[in-house]
C-alpha cells in the first residue's frame, strides 16, 4: 500500500513532464519491489490498488473511476503485466528460499559425523519446510505400512495423516522420514524429498567414518597385541626361569645343601611367584583397558585406605625401609574404582621398590589443592633421567633394571585418565624421582549423617 | 578336637595337592570333592568342622553351594576365588559363608582363617567374652570402654558399636553389608562411605599410622576385619 502511495505521489510530482504510459511503469516498478519483497498475495493487492490509483488519478475524466476505452486497454496490460510479474518474481524468491534451504541443510549436515547430531539437525529443518511433528526411522524393517511402502517404492508415501518420505543413499534403505499432520502442496513436498536425499548421503557418510574409525582401533588393538606378545614371552618366562631353577634345586637329592640353602631357594620361588603374579595383574589390566571393556566400578573410597592397602602387598621389601606416610585426616573421599587405583599405587610403589637402593626411604603423600586430590609417591634413589619423564609412560618402556613388562606406567596413565585423572613424573629437588598422580575433586561428596550427641 | 576334618571341594587336582602336605602337618583330617554335587554328599555324610570351597566350580555355581551348604549346617565355610571375581566373594560372604581368600593365596593365610573358623564355632556355645585384649589394645565390653596402653580412648556411640562389631569376630571378616547393617540398619546397606569415613576416624584415635592399620584391617572389595592375635 505504501508502495502504491508512493508511487502516486511520484507521479503527480512529475505530472507535467511525463507522460501517462511513464506514470504506469512506475506503478509497475512498485508493484515489482513488492513482489520481490513480500510475495504473491501482498503485489496482488499492491497491483489492484495501483490500477485503482492510476485510473482515479491519472486518467480521464481525473479523480473518478470511469476511463476512455484506451485508458482501460492501458489499465488492462498494466494489471496482466504486473500479475506476471508477480508470479515470476514470487516464483524466483521460492526458488531462492529452497536452495537457500537446502544448502543450510547441506551445510549442517556436513558439519558432524555424529549419527544422533545430523538427525537433530535434520529435523529442524525440515521443520522450517513444514510445521508438523516429524521424526526419522531408521533401519530397513520398518512397523509402519507406509513406511514400507515408501522404502519399497522409493516415493513417498501418504498414510492416514502422516506423509513418508524414504532415505535412500547410494543403494543402500536407510529409514523414512515420517511428517504427520501437514499438508504439503507440490513445491513443498519436492523440496522435502531433496532433504531427504541430503539427509540420506549424510547418514551414509555417517556410518563410513564410524566403520573407518573402527577399522583403524581395531587395526592398532591387533598391533598392540603382536607387541604385547613378544614382551610376554620374555617378560613372564624370566621368573618362571628363577622359579623353575630353583624348585628343581629343592627336589635334587645329590647335592649337599644346607637348610639355609633350602630355605633360600624356596623364598625364591615363593617371591618370584609374586612377582609372576603382579605381572599378569599388569597384563590382564592392560588387555581390559585396552578394549573398553573395563568397566569403572566407581563407589566412595578413602585414599587413605587404598594407600594403606597398598603398601601392604609390599609389606616385606619393606620391611628394610622408612616410609613416611602424610595423610590428612580431613581428605575428602574420592570416587574411584578401588581395585585399580591399588593396582595403580602398586606399580608406583613397586617400581619406587625397584629402582632405588636397599634400604632408602620412601614417603607418600596425599593432599587436597583447590579441586584436585593429589597423591605423591616419592624416593630418594637415583631419580629419573633427565628429559625422560613423559616418555616413561608409555608402553613397554623400561628402566635400567630390566625386569618387568614396561607396562607398570602405561598402566597408571591409563588408570588415572579413565578416572578423569592425571599422572606425571619428576625429579625432586632432594634428590630422588616423585610420582604424582592428581584426582579430580568432586563437588558433590557424600554426606554422612552426624551423630546425635547423647 | 583331635583331628579336625577339614572337607576341600575343589575341582583343581593341583590345588588339592598342595593342601595335602601342609594341613596334614597341621593336624587336619582331610576329605576331598572335586565337584559341587560331591561337595554337597561328603558334607552330609564325613560332617566337616570346617569346609573350603572354590567358588569356581564347573558344575555348580559357588554362590548357590554357599547357600545350600549353609542352609543344612552351621559349619564355617571358607571360600576360594580369582583375581577379579570380587562380586561373587562378597555376595558368597553374606550368604553365609564365613570368610574368604584370593588365589594365589600363602598356605599361611589359609590357615590362619580356618584357625579362626574353628574357632568362632567353637565360640558361640560358650558364653560370649567380656573384655577383648589385643596388644596395647582393650575393649571392655561390660564397662563399655576402650584403652589404648591403659589410657581411656574417647569413642562416639557409633565408633564403639563399629569397633564392637569388628572385635566380637576377631580375625574374622566382615563384609560392608554386614557392618552396616549391624552398626546402622538395613537402610544403610549401600551406604559405604559411612564406612569409609567412621574406620578412618577409629583408625586415627586407635592406630599408631592409620594408613598402615595393625588392628583394623582393610579387605579391598569386601569389608574389613579385626585382627586376630
Amino acid at each position: 500500500m505504501l508502495t502504491s502511495a508512493c508511487s502516486t505521489g511520484l507521479g503527480t510530482l512529475l505530472w507535467r513532464h511525463i507522460t501517462v504510459q511513464d506514470v504506469a511503469m512506475l506503478y509497475l516498478a512498485g508493484i515489482a519491489v513488492v513482489a520481490g519483497v513480500w510475495g504473491l498475495g501482498p503485489s496482488v493487492l499492491a497491483a489492484c490498488l495501483s490500477a485503482i490509483c492510476f485510473d482515479f488519478y491519472f486518467t480521464q475524466p481525473y479523480y473518478e473511476l470511469l476511463t476512455t476505452e484506451h485508458d482501460w486497454i492501458t489499465m488492462g496490460v498494466m494489471f496482466g503485466v504486473a500479475f506476471v510479474l508477480s508470479n515470476l518474481l514470487d516464483r524466483l524468491r521460492s526458488r531462492e528460499q529452497r536452495t537457500a534451504t537446502l544448502y543450510a541443510l547441506a551445510r549442517d549436515l556436513s558439519r558432524s559425523s555424529d549419527q544422533e547430531r545430523i538427525l537433530e539437525a535434520a529435523l529442524q529443518h525440515v521443520h522450517q519446510v513444514v510445521q508438523g511433528s516429524s521424526q526419522i526411522l531408521l533401519g530397513e524393517d520398518l512397523e509402519p505400512a507406509g513406511a514400507a511402502q515408501a522404502l519399497q517404492d522409493r516415493q513417498p508415501v501418504h498414510a492416514g495423516s502422516r506423509w513418508y518420505l524414504p532415505l535412500i543413499g547410494g543403494e543402500e534403505r536407510l529409514g523414512v522420514l515420517c511428517i504427520d499432520h501437514v499438508q504439503p502442496n507440490r513445491d513443498q513436498l519436492d523440496l522435502l524429498q531433496h532433504v531427504a536425499t541430503q539427509i540420506a548421503t549424510a547418514l551414509e557418510r555417517a556410518r563410513l567414518v564410524q566403520a573407518r574409525e573402527k577399522a583403524m582401533l581395531a587395526a592398532e588393538a591387533e598391533r598392540l597385541r603382536n607387541t604385547l606378545l613378544s614382551s610376554v614371552s620374555h617378560d613372564l618366562r624370566t621368573p618362571l626361569a628363577s622359579i623353575t631353577g630353583a624348585a628343581s634345586s629343592l627336589l635334587d637329592t645329590r647335592g649337599d645343601y644346607t637348610v639355609e640353602a633350602r630355605r633360600d631357594l624356596a623364598a625364591t620361588i615363593y617371591e618370584e611367584a609374586q612377582r609372576l603374579n603382579r605381572l599378569v595383574t599388569n597384563l590382564l589390566d592392560v588387555t581390559r583397558l585396552q578394549s573398553g571393556t573395563v568397566q569403572l566400578g566407581r563407589q566412595w573410597h578413602s585414599l587413605e585406605e587404598l594407600i594403606g592397602t597398598a603398601l601392604s602387598r609390599f609389606d616385606d621389601a619393606l620391611q628394610q625401609r622408612e616410609v613416611g606416610i602424610e595423610v590428612p585426616s580431613a581428605l575428602p573421599l574420592v570416587e574411584v574404582d578401588s581395585m585399580l587405583i591399588e593396582q595403580l599405587l602398586g606399580n608406583l610403589i613397586e617400581n619406587a621398590i625397584k629402582y632405588t637402593p636397599e634400604r632408602s626411604s620412601l614417603e607418600v603423600r596425599a593432599r587436597v589443592i583447590e579441586n584436585e586430590v593429589r597423591v605423591e609417591v616419592a624416593d630418594s634413589g637415583p631419580g629419573l633421567p633427565p628429559g625422560q619423564e613423559e616418555r616413561i609412560f608409555e608402553k613397554f618402556q623400561r628402566g635400567t633394571r630390566g625386569a618387568g613388562l614396561g607396562l607398570g606406567l602405561a598402566i597408571c596413565r591409563a588408570i588415572a585418565e579413565v578416572h578423569g585423572g592425571s599422572i606425571r613424573a619428576a625429579n625432586r629437588p632432594q634428590g630422588g624421582a616423585v610420582f604424582t598422580l592428581v584426582l579430580p575433586r568432586s563437588p558433590t561428596p557424600p554426606t554422612v549423617k552426624a551423630e546425635e550427641t547423647p | 578336637m583331635s583331628q579336625p576334618t577339614v572337607l576341600c571341594i575343589e575341582d583343581e587336582p593341583q590345588i588339592q595337592r598342595f593342601l595335602r602336605t601342609p594341613l596334614k602337618a597341621h593336624g587336619y583330617h582331610m576329605v576331598e570333592a572335586l565337584t559341587g554335587e560331591q561337595g554337597l554328599a561328603m558334607a552330609a555324610s564325613e560332617h566337616p568342622d570346617v569346609i573350603i570351597l572354590d567358588l569356581g566350580l564347573p558344575d555348580m555355581e559357588g554362590l548357590d553351594l554357599a547357600r545350600e551348604l549353609r542352609q543344612r549346617s552351621e559349619t564355617p565355610i571358607i571360600v576360594l576365588s580369582a583375581r577379579g571375581q570380587e562380586i561373587d566373594k562378597v555376595q558368597a560372604l553374606d550368604a553365609g559363608a564365613d570368610d574368604y581368600l584370593t588365589k594365589p593365596f600363602s598356605i599361611g593365610e589359609l590357615l590362619a582363617r580356618m584357625r579362626v573358623a574353628l574357632r568362632h564355632a567353637a565360640q558361640t556355645q560358650q558364653e560370649p567374652e567380656r573384655v577383648i585384649q589385643l596388644g596395647p589394645l582393650k575393649v571392655d565390653l561390660l564397662r563399655r570402654q576402650v584403652t589404648l596402653d591403659g589410657n581411656d580412648v574417647h569413642l562416639t556411640p557409633i565408633e564403639y558399636q563399629l569397633l564392637l562389631t569388628l572385635c566380637r569376630h576377631p580375625g574374622k571378616v566382615l563384609t560392608h553389608r554386614q557392618l552396616l547393617k549391624e552398626v546402622w540398619g538395613p537402610e544403610y546397606v549401600e551406604d559405604t562411605h559411612y564406612l569409609r569415613v567412621y574406620m578412618g576416624q577409629l583408625r586415627h584415635k586407635l592406630e599408631l599410622t592409620p594408613a598402615r592399620p595393625c588392628y583394623l584391617l582393610t579387605e579391598p572389595g569386601v569389608g574389613y576385619r579385626f585382627a586376630a592375635d
